[in-house]
């Protein structure tokens, strides 16, 4: 599964949910997605939120790792680089 | 007509507030021949709305859309285009947002929401899915724009929702309002926040768990990734992301291009500027943020550290905020800067027209057409950054002498006569914001823009750019679009931008994230090439850039209906062709008139319009497929 390594540098721009709805079903959307972003704009004190679920939430499909992928798609997707796919502890 | 299965969420959401009574529409009528955004919008607006209908009038419509490629991963595809008339030109009225609204418009199952008639008392709109309701907001008027977004999502009880909403400026149909989407980004210019305050409409709230189809899938997605990781490296995109808009000032100064006291020069004193430069804002930024699908994150938020207005958080300033109150009111300290900016954006008032009306009224002051009798006891001298910010305030409760300048600097001049209009810098009835004496091109642009002085309907930012005489002919086929003085073949280089202008409103993109001052941003066959694959429908760039000149021709004609305007309304104020200016490395440029004349000339020729009154001739709206414009009941006959 991906991990947020950055999470600062999240800018709530909403590409690896869409990359993922996209993976999963072949369309875009928020809420067929493995990814849920939040990047609270009127409470700045709140940092923003990457949550990947392992398992379904809803219609929410749990994260696969794109399968087939040799990148999965949110990490492909994400100009930030705050997730990777990467352990915690090479 | 075309299956709009794909790209588009399909339908379009009529609410008549009067009779409190919502339907449904398809999209696909209007596609692909406006194809979205403000080109649906448009198309609604022109066919609905009767002569004589004034903005405030509950027979005004004011129609919201998302644009074609919005909700997808085409990168800056996040744009809302609001559009309806003008409240302070009569003419057409219309401006855009990003945010993360449009997109959960579409995913919601809406293209568009149209809105008609007046509700009884204050209520806001409740989009769920096709689930929709009308609201009561009798709570939330009066409410700053940051306090009503946190009412609806209280009252609704879910904080993961998206809401446009406008503050007191809108309600009290203050004629500089603003709407302000997703709590940060503003739809400015033309008063539209107005015309939601005058059907009693405070809000609009979505939430949508549906999805966007993608036709052609695999070639999208490749697409969108290529274009992506282009647009993170090109030149100009580091400054970008780092300081927002805000690192283009020097350059606009440079080019004596940036007015300083209502036009007494075009050039900001270089001691002054470094006071608000990009990096003395940078020094307080405490976050930055994207649109939907961004990869250029423009969007910048500064907390002020010291001084009477500390802790006041502020969203994106832009370069707007540094030419407006920087320049044009000649305010010197970044932290009254983001004030003023973060008055404006709670009041729901668009710092554009504001800042114009209150630099029209500092040059009455100091210039004694009025005095502290008129201002209620203010003085009002530039740079004063206490004054500014209580008129401000005055204007968003029309309060005293703020109800007079809440009708805009124009009417405001009328009001108060004794020769004001001598300080009143508009066109068409808009505030004019930017120096526009030594930029011939951009200047052409602003002042013809058919929704009143715009540089964001193709005024040509090339100039500001210095694009080389090789990228000039590559785009353009001119040689002239990078030199700014000249006045050569301007017009066909502001033809490709109106068009392409018009491409991006309606089809959702950031004109940040496209080749409008960088050469090498998206360029319109690649939007094509989007279109195409994201909708199924087989679009050219020809064709596309076709849609663009049908929306603008459309946009002329509603002005022609609404406004009357002819070719006087196409000309700057004449004090910028008489005055030259004062200082700067183009110190002694203005407009002069014949030189003025022929550029314009050249840009009806370019257009096929009529050179007398500027309109569009039946042959060049027959050849846009606009019939529905030659001959209409009740309109004026071409």
């Amino acid at each position: 599964m991906p991990r947020v390594k950055n999470l600062k540098a999240c800018t709530g721009c909403l590409r690896c949910e869409l990359a993922c709805s996209y993976h999963h079903t072949g369309e875009f959307s928020r809420s067929h997605s493995s990814i849920r972003v939040n990047k609270p704009l009127l409470d700045h004190d709140l940092p923003a939120q990457v949550n990947v679920l392992t398992a379904g939430q809803g219609v929410r499909p749990p994260c696969d790792l794109c399968s087939g992928q040799q990148i999965p798609f949110c990490i492909r997707f994400c100009p930030e680089s705050v997730l990777t796919d990467e352990s915690e502890h090479p | 007509m075309k299956e709009t299965s794909y790209g588009y969420a399909g339908n379009i959401l009529r609410v008549d507030l009067t009779i409190s009574v919502c339907s449904l529409e398809k999209t696909d009528p209007y596609v692909p021949k406006f194809l979205g955004g403000r080109g649906v919008n448009q198309a609604l607006l022109f066919k609905e709305l009767r002569s004589g209908v004034t903005p405030f009038d509950p027979d005004n419509i004011i129609c919201f859309g998302a644009g074609a490629l919005v909700g997808t991963l085409v990168p800056g595809a996040c744009r809302l285009n609001v559009d309806s008339k003008n409240v302070l030109t009569g003419g057409i009225g219309s401006g855009s947002a990003g945010g993360w609204f449009a997109s959960e418009l579409k995913f919601a199952g809406f293209d568009h929401i149209v809105i008609q008639g007046k509700a009884e008392s204050p209520v806001y709109l409740w989009i769920e899915d096709d689930k929709v309701s009308i609201r009561a907001a009798r709570d939330m008027w009066g409410g700053t724009t940051s306090e009503t977004e946190r009412m609806v999502k209280a009252d609704i009880g879910q904080e993961d929702i998206q809401v446009l909403c406008i503050g007191p400026g809108g309600e009290n149909m203050v004629k500089p309002s603003s709407i302000v989407v997703s709590g940060s980004r503003v739809v400015g210019r033309c008063g539209l926040g107005a015309v939601m305050g005058s059907k009693n409409l405070k809000a609009i709230a979505v939430k949508g768990t549906g999805s966007i189809k993608i036709k052609d899938q695999d070639r999208f997605m490749d697409a969108a990734d290529s274009v992506s990781q282009r647009l993170r490296q090109l030149k100009g995109a580091e400054e970008m992301i780092t300081y927002g808009t805000l690192f283009c000032s020097p350059a606009y100064n440079d080019l004596s291009a940036l007015t300083f006291k209502n036009y007494e020069d075009d050039h900001v004193p270089d001691e002054h500027l470094r006071k608000i430069s990009h990096e003395a804002f940078h020094g307080i930024e405490t976050d930055r943020y994207a649109c939907t699908a961004c990869p250029l994150p423009c969007s910048h938020v500064y907390t002020i550290e010291n001084g009477p207005y500390a802790g006041t958080r502020c969203h994106k300033a832009e370069a707007n905020s540094v030419w407006n109150f920087g320049g044009r009111l000649a305010m010197d300290d970044v932290n009254g800067i983001l004030k003023a900016q973060e008055e404006c954006c709670q009041l729901g008032l668009d710092i554009d027209n504001t800042s114009g009306v209150i630099a029209w009224a500092i040059d009455c002051y100091q210039n004694g057409v009025i005095s502290v009798d008129d201002t209620d006891g203010l003085a009002l001298n530039w740079g004063d950054q206490d004054a500014i910010i209580e008129l401000i305030r005055k204007i968003g409760y029309r309060k005293g002498f703020g109800n007079i300048l809440a009708e805009g600097s124009l009417k405001a001049s009328q009001i108060v006569g004794k020769g004001s209009d001598r300080y009143a810098f508009h066109i068409k009835g808009q505030d004019l914001i930017e120096g526009i004496r030594s930029m011939k091109g951009w200047a052409l642009g602003i002042v013809v823009s058919p929704r009143g002085a715009a540089h964001t309907r193709g005024a040509l930012a090339t100039e500001r750019s210095k694009w080389s005489e090789a990228e000039s002919r590559k785009t353009f086929g001119t040689l002239t679009a990078g030199i700014a003085t000249s006045y050569d073949d301007k017009a066909k280089a502001l033809m490709y931008m109106e068009q392409a202008n018009a491409v991006w409103d309606a089809l959702g993109i950031c004109f940040f994230t496209a080749n409008r001052s960088n050469p090498e941003g998206v360029n319109p066959g690649e939007l094509a090439r989007f279109y195409t694959l994201a909708t199924g429908i087989d679009l050219s760039e020809d064709e596309l850039m076709k849609a663009g000149e049908r929306l603008h021709n459309l946009e002329k004609m509603f002005n022609v209906h609404h406004a009357g305007f002819t070719r006087d309304d196409d000309y700057p104020p004449k004090r910028l062709m008489e005055e030259p200016i004062k200082s700067g490395p183009l110190k002694g440029e203005r407009l002069l008139k014949k030189d003025w004349d022929r550029m314009l000339d050249d840009y009806y020729d370019c257009h096929n319009w009529d050179k007398q009154t500027s309109w569009p001739t039946r042959e060049k709206l027959k050849a846009l497929e606009l019939d529905e414009c030659i001959e209409m009941p009740g309109k004026k006959r071409i």
